[in-house]
């Protein structure tokens, strides 16, 4: 064969390849990868019970209603804090308009060992949480948290002083229970106008 | 034959028993497992039968392949899907050395040297590239590393880097390999 068309074969397949691998050159990461695919695919994330700061059971997500779903460890000292602060703003904004009462609010704790409802209406009280729009809740068991975890693309690992890190991100999922949007923490605007768009 | 081929078996056992602690950071995952691989690969190439014939004038193809597998395991996500799934594990032990080392080397011995020089110049400008965005991006590249382990990533691109710049500069610069003062090209002309 021609070094000249081997050399051209070559090229396509690595074209090829590198596209696949990167959902077409569009996402480089797995957070990318993620974000892309509940703008694109808005995948099912499965119906689960979580047990809220107030003791009592409801649904993750809260179907019929839109959900917005973020991650937080309660005795975490800096980015959960922020993010319980931005989750207020989001509550705040939500409160008059078009998408009051059709929207609820859940900060789900992933260190369900430590933080138990007592733990978890602390945390509510210092961000103002009262528990009818937004809510602080934790999967009732070891898998449940695994499953939710995994359906919504959220990795959590040990920072190596006794707390974790984890891709914190705002997670918007429809009505239907579909997860259209994953924003930044602090892209309330962004979260906003996932809200109205999945709500129309 | 034989040592060849234990070489390369030890290198990637090597890479499979230990590769807890290895892939504990990103670091020695990035630095040590992943040309320790490759490395296997391309201690294979010598002895086997591939690469010589008429397709691979230049090693164009080979390198091309090679360029790839190695773009591919640049991939923040690639890294995070060999450490959340068995299957990209397996996918990344089998694929460094076969896509990346095997191919770099059979390209390698056919490539013009100026095309060799090229890809050594290519290579520590993206190291440099690397070395900056790791120690620098604001945000984590990978969802299973901590950002100062990203940080310290960058950092080993850095020095990989110098490494490699000294190693490749060095030649260039002893008293053999340069041509000699009063032989310039115009003079040899002329």
């Amino acid at each position: 064969m021609h070094p000249g068309l081997a050399s051209l074969g070559a090229l396509a397949l690595s074209l090829g390849a590198l596209g696949l691998a990167t959902d077409g050159f569009a996402a480089l990461t797995t957070e990318g990868a993620r974000r892309l695919a509940a703008v694109r695919d808005a995948p099912e994330v499965p119906n689960m019970r979580i047990e809220t700061m107030a003791g009592t059971i409801e649904s993750l997500p809260a179907m019929p209603q839109a959900t917005v779903v973020e991650f937080i460890y309660t005795t975490c000292a800096d980015i959960c804090q922020a993010a319980g602060d931005e989750m207020a703003q989001l509550r705040d904004r939500l409160a008059t308009g078009p998408l009051a009462d059709r929207v609820r609010l859940v900060s789900v704790s992933f260190d369900p060992a430590r933080d138990d409802p007592a733990r978890m209406a602390d945390y509510g009280r210092w961000h103002e949480a009262d528990g009818a729009v937004w809510t602080v809740a934790r999967p009732v068991t070891r898998d449940d948290l695994d499953t939710i975890l995994d359906a919504y693309g959220v990795t959590v690992i040990p920072d190596r002083i006794g707390g974790f890190t984890h891709n914190t991100a705002l997670h918007v999922v429809t009505p239907s229970g579909r997860l259209a949007a994953i924003l930044d923490m602090d892209d309330l605007d962004g979260a906003e106008a996932a809200l109205v768009r999945v709500l129309q | 034959m034989i040592a060849r081929v234990a070489v390369g078996a030890v290198l990637v056992l090597v890479a499979i028993v230990l590769r807890r602690p290895i892939e504990a950071l990103p670091l020695t995952h990035v630095l040590v497992q992943l040309p320790m691989l490759a490395l296997a690969g391309a201690v294979l190439a010598p002895v086997l039968p591939l690469g010589r014939g008429e397709w691979n004038r230049g090693g164009w193809a080979c390198l091309i392949v090679a360029g790839t597998g190695i773009a591919f395991w640049m991939l923040p996500r690639s890294i995070d899907a060999a450490l959340s799934n068995p299957l990209w594990e397996t996918g990344k032990i089998l694929s460094l050395p076969l896509i990346i080392g095997l191919p770099l080397r059979l390209g390698w011995a056919r490539a013009h040297p100026l095309l060799r020089g090229v890809l050594k110049a290519q290579a520590l400008s993206m190291l440099g590239v690397l070395a900056f965005l790791y120690t620098h991006a604001p945000v984590r590249l990978c969802n299973a590393y901590l950002v100062e382990d990203q940080q310290r990533l960058g950092l080993g691109f850095l020095a990989l880097a110098l490494v490699l710049a000294v190693a490749w500069v060095a030649p260039l610069i002893s008293p053999r390999a340069a041509p000699r003062a009063s032989r310039t090209p115009r003079e040899i002309m002329a």
